[in-house]
């Protein structure tokens, strides 16, 4: 019986190691193969243990591309849309919850309606919009799409969040004569702080690794954003690994720090708290 | 009681209206207008000139082999790594459902292929797929498993399947999370009860977690698929749609097509096409979620 236990739990450590290995090899490789000169990078059979360590890879980014632009621009992008998609869905869900509309549900469906509308049947005419109005090669033509597409999720995730709020806590307020925007300040926004930093990290990182728009919208390499800037930068017929592998290596520091320190948040986030990890 | 100049109904769409607004801007309107694109044809390099042509880009897509090449394309990339993300991401559920040390490095393990942008591990694969570097061509060979190095981008099949492997490491952690939220929404009573009775593993596992989970992999389901059926960013990265147009989908046709060949009425035809794709699997699945729940 016991010899059964020390099995099982064997399987499972191995179960686990296989799973954590299968997700960080990767990363893990590319790294190895960003601080490895050309040498070894282009040799074949592989080599696993580079017998010289370089950083030439790392500056040559720096020196090649506008990386740094890249970064900002997707900080600028990805941070404003996540605003004006929190703004939008706060008080949205403020109107939707607190105020018992006949037509919430109605408003409700809209925006789960939007949400199906493909993602690039949008592109097109917003491509030839933003051109009429030479917004191409802006923030705005990448901003307002990424807002718009996330607004949908936002106001389902803050009004389910908003109506689990008890009554009582309005009707308290109300007799201390608190006024119906003075309710949303006071009082809802910091019991919504759950929510908020949800929808927050969901939607910044979603804008973060947006490809689609960022490849269209925008053709300059100062506008760039991180994406588009380095799955461009090879040539046709020219690949070069070693300064792609560092790029790469770079433009995913932030988002694994990100999750090393907000990882429980993350999880119980994208399962609607279901998950307590 | 304050007297206020907006009664609360009033205000309450004070609050909803600039959403509203804002998506029927951003997104309807778009919509609508894409629609109208559809019937015409539009030339960019004349300033935007818009010929009406009623149905012919329609007609023009129904005999295109490049479209049905794209629509077959879509459709096994979509059933295929759909399939294998829910039987990947059920293992990961019922994997980390259990009791055992060291859940940082687990957690940071299932957020991190959520977390990367699709083009950047899409880059990471494509350098590990490299038919004349890559590692998979050194460990397969190490391991004797084949007898030269494989081309893996390409030709037709390996570049699907290249694809496939990539698309589907990203998102199963994904899917088990979600599958694992639903796992822990069962009460252990019933697993109790079931043991009580005598039910070894398997019969618990397809007799009481199956069903149970019906909802959840229900809902899970219809948002990888619908999102899947769009996939665009994996395919730029890894292969441009290639070799040839082998590993072009539908999306990336539509780009192709729209922002490479400045074919924009065709494109939003095609645009549109997908769209009613997407609609009718979407009702679908609703209507089958809306029937599952009823028998429930």
């Amino acid at each position: 019986m016991f010899k059964k236990k020390i099995f099982n739990r064997g399987l499972l450590y191995l179960a686990l190691i296989v799973f954590a290995v299968v997700s960080f090899f990767p990363v893990v490789w590319m790294f190895i193969t960003s601080i490895k000169t050309s040498y070894e990078i282009y040799s074949f059979p592989v080599v696993y243990i580079p017998s010289k360590v370089t950083l030439r890879n790392y500056i040559s980014v720096f020196l090649e591309n506008p990386f740094g632009k890249f970064f900002l621009n997707s900080c600028i992008v990805a941070g404003t849309s996540t605003i004006i998609c929190l703004v939008l869905s706060v008080l949205t869900a403020y109107g939707l919850s607190r105020f018992n509309l006949k037509v919430s549900l109605l408003i409700l469906v809209f925006f789960l309606g939007c949400f199906t509308i493909p993602y690039i049947s949008n592109i097109i005419p917003l491509f030839i919009i933003y051109r009429r109005f030479g917004l191409l090669n802006s923030y705005v033509s990448l901003i307002l799409p990424y807002a718009a597409y996330n607004l949908p999720f936002g106001v389902w995730f803050c009004t389910a969040y908003f109506r689990d709020i008890p009554k009582s806590i309005e009707d308290a307020a109300k007799i201390d004569g608190c006024s119906r925007f003075g309710m949303l300040w006071y009082i809802l926004l910091p019991l919504a702080k759950p929510v908020i930093s949800t929808v927050s990290i969901i939607t910044f990182v979603w804008c973060w690794n947006e490809f689609l728009y960022a490849l269209i919208m925008i053709s300059k390499n100062e506008v760039r954003t991180i994406p588009a800037g380095i799955t461009l930068y090879p040539g046709e017929y020219e690949f070069p690994w070693n300064t792609i592998s560092a790029a790469t290596i770079i433009a995913i520091i932030p988002i694994i720090l990100f999750i090393l320190i907000f990882q429980k948040k993350i999880i119980s986030g994208l399962t609607s708290g279901a998950v307590k990890y | 009681m304050k007297r206020h100049r907006l009664n609360d109904f009033q205000f309450a769409i004070l609050l909803i209206l600039p959403a509203i607004i804002f998506m029927v801007a951003v997104m309807g309107f778009p919509f609508g207008y894409v629609i109208r694109m559809s019937f015409c044809s539009y030339d960019v390099f004349a300033g935007g000139k818009t010929t009406f042509i009623g149905l012919k880009n329609f007609f023009t897509i129904f005999s295109d082999p490049e479209f049905f090449n794209a629509f077959k394309n879509t459709l096994e990339f979509t059933s295929i790594t759909v399939f294998f993300q829910f039987l990947i991401g059920m293992g990961i559920a019922l994997l980390l459902n259990q009791m055992f040390k060291g859940r940082a490095i687990i957690r940071t393990a299932v957020l991190l292929p959520w977390a990367l942008p699709t083009v950047i591990n899409s880059l990471f694969f494509k350098w590990m797929f490299d038919g004349q570097y890559g590692v998979f061509n050194d460990i397969l060979l190490r391991l004797h498993l084949v007898q030269g190095k494989i081309n893996w981008l390409g030709s037709p099949i390996t570049a699907r399947w290249a694809i496939y492997l990539t698309q589907t490491w990203k998102v199963s952690s994904l899917v088990g999370l979600i599958l694992l939220a639903g796992l822990q929404a069962i009460p252990s009573e019933v697993y109790e009860a079931a043991k009580v009775d005598g039910a070894g593993k398997l019969k618990r596992f397809l007799h009481i977690t199956l069903p149970l989970l019906k909802p959840s992999i229900l809902i899970a389901l219809i948002f990888r698929s619908l999102v899947a059926l769009q996939v665009f960013d994996v395919v730029f990265a890894m292969t441009r749609g290639g070799p040839g147009y082998s590993t072009e989908t539908l999306v990336y046709n539509i780009y192709r097509q729209t922002f490479v060949y400045s074919r924009f009425g065709y494109g939003s035809a095609l645009s549109v096409l997908l769209s009613i794709i997407i609609f009718t699997l979407g009702f679908f699945y609703i209507l089958l979620l809306y029937k599952s729940e009823r028998i429930l």
